[in-house]
């Protein structure tokens, strides 16, 4: 709790969260301009929580989303516990040290493809089976149907798994660790908000993103089932590409400036 | 000229907005979320902005409208019965109505947050939320955001001229994906430079001050907002009570 106060009574730290929120919606603004597939709107609330904490980040997420509401468009502010989380997440993983621990390339190569190998086994299973997925489940069936799902397409799996390894040997460089821990905020982050989409706007949003949840839908998946699909295509890589930046920004700082902020 | 619904304390505007869009939520059938849709776009019209908030209605709604529509009423509807022929192509009325009362609900969050963002001055919206004990440092940290976004922007905007300058190359996939880390790392390591200067106006501004800070802005509050927020709040808690209850069915 003292450790709380601690940070918001420091002027610092105050302007480097309000100065977060407006890197969210600066770096936004460029990805829209670089016709990125991406959305890379967090990469402020993740430098938070790696430099000031879980709880800085948490509060960053949540504020940035009220002014992303002010100021764009008040349909995010559901979601604010969604940008809370993803700081929460980056502040626990920086306790961790992640953010300035280097990984040997190699590793960098596996997450690419057990990431690339498990995407696209999920999609798969999502268009295979008719009728809702956790059900199956339930039926102890979905062991051997993914593994028959396997041997059907094996080539396809093959082929996507070698792709993820080499993406992952060359983007993801030293950044294995980090890009593990993007990834696994990019699912709970997906699985927060799926939820939360289903029940304020029937999973939909009107972007591109509306036909991978229509893809879903047609293969006879339920709403939620069908936005969760959609979340784990996207937000995963969203959450990568954002965790591994500032991973590399924070590596770029001279200790000077690093040294000052708390983790 | 600001009218009588622009006038209104803060709280009492975000306090409406709240209920409207709880009540909708609960409202299990279109009808009701119909008046409460109907009521948001009242509300609207209420204010002297009227016209340049509704304007921008329909950027917000139409997209989810025509997608809602299309995938969860005609093309992949969740129900299929109660079906009519509309141009020799078959669809569920009710597949229609469970997209409408969607429709309906999204479009009452929009219109009810909208209309109070746009009819308050955030500084008074801050200023009322920290006099009912809202932390000093959450609204420093609002605030401030509010008046960097420009600045950032610019300051975005700026580096990429300065690194287009140098030979920044912006056209294939691989190329824009390369441009990243050059434009989004001057902008965060710029920021952080800051921080130290900006940090330092703070503190002598008596962030650190322990004393309550005085406002130069008086916000007008009534004895009647006063009850109609608490009425407004008691509805919430009893629409909340009865849904638990199971008296609203989902």
């Amino acid at each position: 709790m003292n450790q709380i106060k601690k940070t918001f009574a420091n002027p610092a730290n105050i302007v480097l969260m309000a100065l977060s929120i407006g890197i969210n919606i600066a770096v936004g603004q460029l990805v829209a301009i670089l016709k990125l597939p991406i959305y890379l709107d967090s990469i402020g609330t993740v430098l938070v929580g790696a430099l000031l904490g879980p709880i800085a980040g948490f509060v960053t997420g949540i504020l940035g989303t009220i002014i992303w509401a002010l100021t764009l468009n008040p349909s995010v502010l559901p979601y604010a516990i969604v940008a809370g989380i993803i700081g929460l997440l980056a502040g626990l993983f920086g306790r961790r040290g992640l953010f300035t621990s280097n990984s040997p390339s190699w590793v960098g190569a596996i997450v690419g493809a057990v990431f690339f190998a498990a995407v696209s086994v999920f999609v798969l299973t999502l268009y295979s089976f008719t009728g809702d997925i956790w059900a199956i489940a339930d039926k102890n069936g979905a062991t051997i149907s993914i593994g028959s799902l396997f041997a059907s397409n094996q080539i396809l799996f093959g082929t996507v798994t070698l792709v993820g390894a080499v993406l992952g040997f060359l983007l993801i460089k030293n950044g294995g660790y980090i890009g593990l821990a993007g990834i696994a905020t990019g699912i709970v982050a997906a699985a927060v908000s799926a939820p939360i989409s289903t029940y304020t706007s029937g999973g939909l949003n009107g972007s591109g993103t509306d036909v991978l949840v229509a893809g879903f839908l047609a293969a006879g998946q339920s709403v939620l089932t069908s936005t969760l699909g959609q979340g784990i295509i996207s937000d995963p890589f969203d959450k990568l590409a954002s965790f591994m930046m500032v991973w590399a920004i924070i590596n770029l700082l001279p200790l000077r400036v690093r040294d000052r902020f708390e983790q | 000229m600001p009218t009588r619904y622009d006038s209104l304390h803060p709280l009492t505007k975000l306090t409406w907005a709240f209920v409207l869009i709880l009540a909708t939520y609960m409202s299990p059938v279109l009808w009701l979320s119909a008046i409460i849709c109907l009521a948001a776009l009242l509300t609207t019209a209420a204010s002297a902005q009227r016209v340049s908030i509704v304007r921008v209605y329909p950027l917000f709604f139409m997209p989810i409208i025509v997608s809602l529509l299309l995938i969860r009423g005609v093309l992949l509807p969740d129900v299929v019965t109660r079906p009519i022929t509309v141009a020799g192509y078959s669809v569920s009325l009710d597949a229609l109505a469970s997209a409408g009362l969607i429709i309906l609900r999204y479009c009452t969050l929009i219109a009810a947050l909208f209309t109070v963002i746009q009819t308050t001055p955030t500084t008074q919206l801050m200023q009322a939320l920290a006099e009912r004990g809202m932390p000093r440092s959450i609204e420093y940290i609002l605030l401030m955001a509010l008046q960097i976004i420009p600045d950032m922007r610019a300051r975005a905007a700026a580096i990429l001229e300065a690194q287009q300058s140098r030979g920044l190359v912006i056209k294939s996939l691989v190329s824009r994906v390369r441009a990243l880390l050059p434009l989004v790392g001057p902008l965060v390591v710029g920021a952080l430079v800051d921080i130290e200067e900006r940090a330092m106006a703070l503190e002598l501004r008596a962030f650190a001050a322990t004393s309550q800070p005085t406002r130069m802005a008086v916000i007008v509050d009534s004895r009647a907002q006063h009850i109609a927020r608490s009425a407004l709040l008691l509805s919430a808690v009893l629409m909340i009570a009865l849904r638990i209850a199971g008296r609203l069915p989902s």
